[in-house]
């Protein structure tokens, strides 16, 4: 069930990267949906305003329980809240989703090169730090490999930091995936 | 699109980073940022909620400005909510990538985390305009009236209760219904927190750069109300 419910997500990105979204926006499911949420899908995404999530994956209210932080990453916070949505509203699928020309990544690349933030913005540098040190120096594009990285990182944080996501996966209940969006060509690419 | 970005050249990634280098001290006062900015942008999200809840939205999520954005981006508002499904942030203010700057955790609070993206929203992106959005019948407040009971919840879902409890305790044994009035003393209270946890907000707020608006989002109806 998982592995179909991933194939209807990537079924609502391409209708969105070819510009004919279908997805039920307004009023149909209201009333019965103001008395409970079962999504099917819990994505952990960034902030970034050119990434909302069920306007990309073409998809309406009620279908997909979102947690979004500048830079995609888990923390304590954005973990309860997959918990929430895996062990209470029975969600079979997790994404972790990056994208293309992240501010945090680039972020974490100049504090490695000294660079200093205010406030508490350092600390989304600091989270994807690793990332960006683990991909220097490596072929390609320093940014895009540290996007990558972080994604394929916080995919193998979720079951590493929590027991209840772990042994979702265990059972075969659950799938964490992590994939990557493009801003030039507005499609999903999974990661392998 | 709301009018506004049209106003303002898109920030490339790399400018931003430069700029936010150079507005490493106090906030510089921009020409075009003033609270009347802040309240027409309120103007033109609650106009896109009127829309989806009448069921005629408008807005065009397709390829239109993708190759522009792709470039930058500069979202007139930020909004911290809620991650349940019923309450899709975009869809709800009908509008469009690139207009929304989007903070989204179980119980729509203040985390460290939460704040830097906030900061950055502000900092770096010059978001004028931060809405903390509760909705009725949220589950992470309801956990938290059911800690104040004595409930306990497994993995780190507690500590989502605990953080709400402070609003779940403040309005135990009020008029009304117990819930509701937790959820919108939550966003009452995320509301100052963000001023109280964060210099770069607080100083911003106080040159009136920004503006911070608390409201309520109501499964039933659709409709979006500002809290006072």
């Amino acid at each position: 069930m998982p592995k179909y419910h991933l194939h209807d997500l990537m079924a609502g990105n391409v209708r969105f990267a070819n510009g004919n979204p279908v997805a039920q926006k307004a009023t149909a499911h209201r009333a019965e949906l103001a008395l409970s949420q079962a999504p099917y899908a819990t994505i952990l995404s960034c902030s970034d305003s050119r990434v909302p999530v069920e306007t990309i994956f073409d998809h309406g209210p009620g279908d997909i329980f979102v947690v979004r932080v500048a830079g995609n990453f888990v923390n304590d916070d954005g973990l309860a809240s997959i918990e929430f949505a895996v062990a209470k509203l029975k969600s079979t699928l997790v994404m972790v989703l990056g994208h293309t020309g992240c501010g945090a990544a680039d972020a974490a690349i100049a504090a490695l090169d000294g660079e200093v933030f205010p406030g508490q913005i350092g600390r989304l540098a600091d989270a994807l730090a690793r990332s960006a040190e683990a991909t220097r120096g490596k072929p390609g594009d320093w940014a895009a490999n540290t996007v990558a990285e972080n994604v394929r990182a916080n995919v193998a944080a979720l079951s590493a930091r929590s027991n209840i996501l772990a042994d979702g996966v265990a059972s075969g209940e659950l799938l964490i995936c992590g994939a990557i969006y493009d801003l030039h060509t507005g499609k999903v690419d999974l990661l392998t | 699109m709301h009018q506004s970005i049209s106003r303002r050249s898109l920030l490339s990634a790399g400018a931003g980073l430069a700029a936010l280098a150079l507005d490493a001290g106090p906030l510089r006062l921009s020409a075009l940022a003033s609270q009347a900015d802040g309240k027409s942008h309120l103007a033109a999200l609650m106009a896109g909620n009127a829309r989806f809840a009448a069921g005629t939205s408008h807005c065009t999520p397709a390829t239109a400005r993708r190759a522009e954005l792709a470039n930058g981006q500069a979202p007139f508002v930020a909004v911290l909510g809620c991650s349940d499904s019923r309450v899709p942030v975009e869809t709800i203010f009908d509008h469009d990538p690139g207009d929304v700057f989007t903070v989204r955790v179980a119980g729509n609070f203040a985390t460290d985390t939460g704040l830097g993206s906030l900061e950055y929203a502000v900092a770096v992106l010059k978001t004028e305009l931060i809405m903390v959005l509760g909705h009725s019948a949220c589950g992470a407040v309801k956990a938290a009236t059911q800690a104040v009971k004595g409930e306990t919840f497994p993995g780190h879902i507690q500590a989502l209760a605990t953080a709400i409890e402070p609003a779940a305790k403040a309005t135990e044994g009020m008029s009304g219904d117990w819930l509701a009035n937790a959820i919108a003393e939550n966003v009452r209270m995320t509301v100052k927190a963000l001023t109280a946890q964060s210099n770069i907000l607080a100083d911003a707020h106080a040159a009136g750069t920004i503006a911070i608006v608390g409201a309520f989002y109501d499964l039933h109806t659709g409709k979006v109300r500002t809290l006072g």
